[in-house]
């Protein structure tokens, strides 16, 4: 549901970086989630379409770059894809949540100049 | 051609919120950000800890909820400052809405200001609110795998109170597994209290601890 309120930031922030650029049209942004920044990828598609009508990225494709959770094991040291327990599918002990997952930004923004 | 960003697109609530953590330490106001889901217990807390500390310290409340002012009017009741903020639809609260409460309150310094956040247990957590202390009410009732499910919003947590003991066995709440995953996401640093609002178990330790917190930030 926070879509909507992260959707307007994008647009903004979008704008602001274009504002000294010249181009033709805006074709792509690629923005980078991660899979436990609370962001549902259908949403910000969604509010993304309505929220660019009438402004200079209205037609730009959303390109959604997915970005897997990631634990660290301290006991083995390495990184592992989320388990349902949190368990190191190595070594069984408990890992730690990392940045790796948390990822919201936008990457870049394609123009066609 | 492409134009390299690499922006953070909760930057402009992260402003917002650095400047109310900046004034908050100007007027000494000890802000909490109560996050929980619904019915987990955050009114109780928020409720419970008026009762407890409004004898020594001013409070007020900022209540966030998607409609009503039913949660107000109890506070009120208490004699104590507080501001509805109703959010039409939207899942949190963000720190522009904070400031302006804030300012609207107009708020005397040293004060502890509750901010009971909209009951979900995702949004709330990626948005700062300048809070001073992070309380996550998580209620057994909810189930012991809450954890698991949603890590994030336990891993900002700077406390946790898990609310609703008193129905610990009789819905087989496993302790143990609610407890681990904490720990998963936590270190050892977590602190973790276990009461009930409605037996009052537990709800000593809580205070005691707020006193050990407030006291000195207040003395400074």
């Amino acid at each position: 549901m926070h879509e909507y309120f992260v959707t307007q930031q994008l647009v903004k922030i979008a704008e602001d970086e274009l504002k000294d650029v010249s181009f033709k049209r805006v074709t792509r942004i690629k923005v980078v989630v991660g899979e436990l920044s609370g962001i549902i990828d259908e949403s910000l598609k969604f509010y993304f379409d309505i929220l660019t009508k009438g402004t200079i990225l209205e037609g730009a494709e959303l390109k959604i770059i997915t970005k897997k959770a990631l634990l660290y094991c301290q006991k083995c040291g390495e990184y592992f894809e989320r388990t349902k327990d949190f368990t190191c599918p190595k070594c069984l002990s408990l890992g730690k949540l990392t940045e790796h997952g948390k990822e919201f930004y936008i990457e870049s923004i394609e123009v066609d100049d | 051609m492409e134009i390299k960003v690499i922006k953070n697109i909760l930057e402009r609530n992260q402003n917002a919120a650095d400047n109310i953590r900046r004034l908050a330490d100007e007027n000494k106001w000890y802000i909490m950000n109560v996050m929980g889901s619904p019915g987990a217990g955050k009114t109780s807390f928020i409720k419970c800890m008026i009762e407890n500390l409004k004898d020594t310290f001013n409070i007020a409340v900022i209540e966030g909820d998607v409609a009503s002012t039913i949660d107000a009017e109890q506070i009120a009741s208490y004699g104590v400052k507080v501001l509805q903020i109703n959010t039409g639809g939207a899942c949190h609260l963000v720190a522009d809405s904070i400031a302006e409460a804030i300012d609207t309150l107009n708020l005397l310094p040293k004060t502890v200001i509750f901010v009971e956040n909209i009951g979900n247990l995702i949004c709330p957590s990626s948005f700062d609110l300048g809070e001073t202390l992070r309380v996550v009410v998580s209620s057994a009732a909810e189930g012991d795998d809450k954890p698991y499910k949603y890590p994030i919003m336990f891993e900002k947590a700077d406390i946790v109170v898990l609310s609703k003991i008193d129905i610990v066995d009789a819905i087989g709440f496993d302790m143990q597994r609610y407890k681990k995953g904490l720990e998963a996401i936590k270190d050892k640093d977590l602190k973790l209290f276990e009461v009930s609002f409605r037996t009052k178990e537990g709800v000593e330790g809580l205070i005691d601890y707020f006193y050990t917190l407030l006291d000195p930030y207040f003395k400074k």
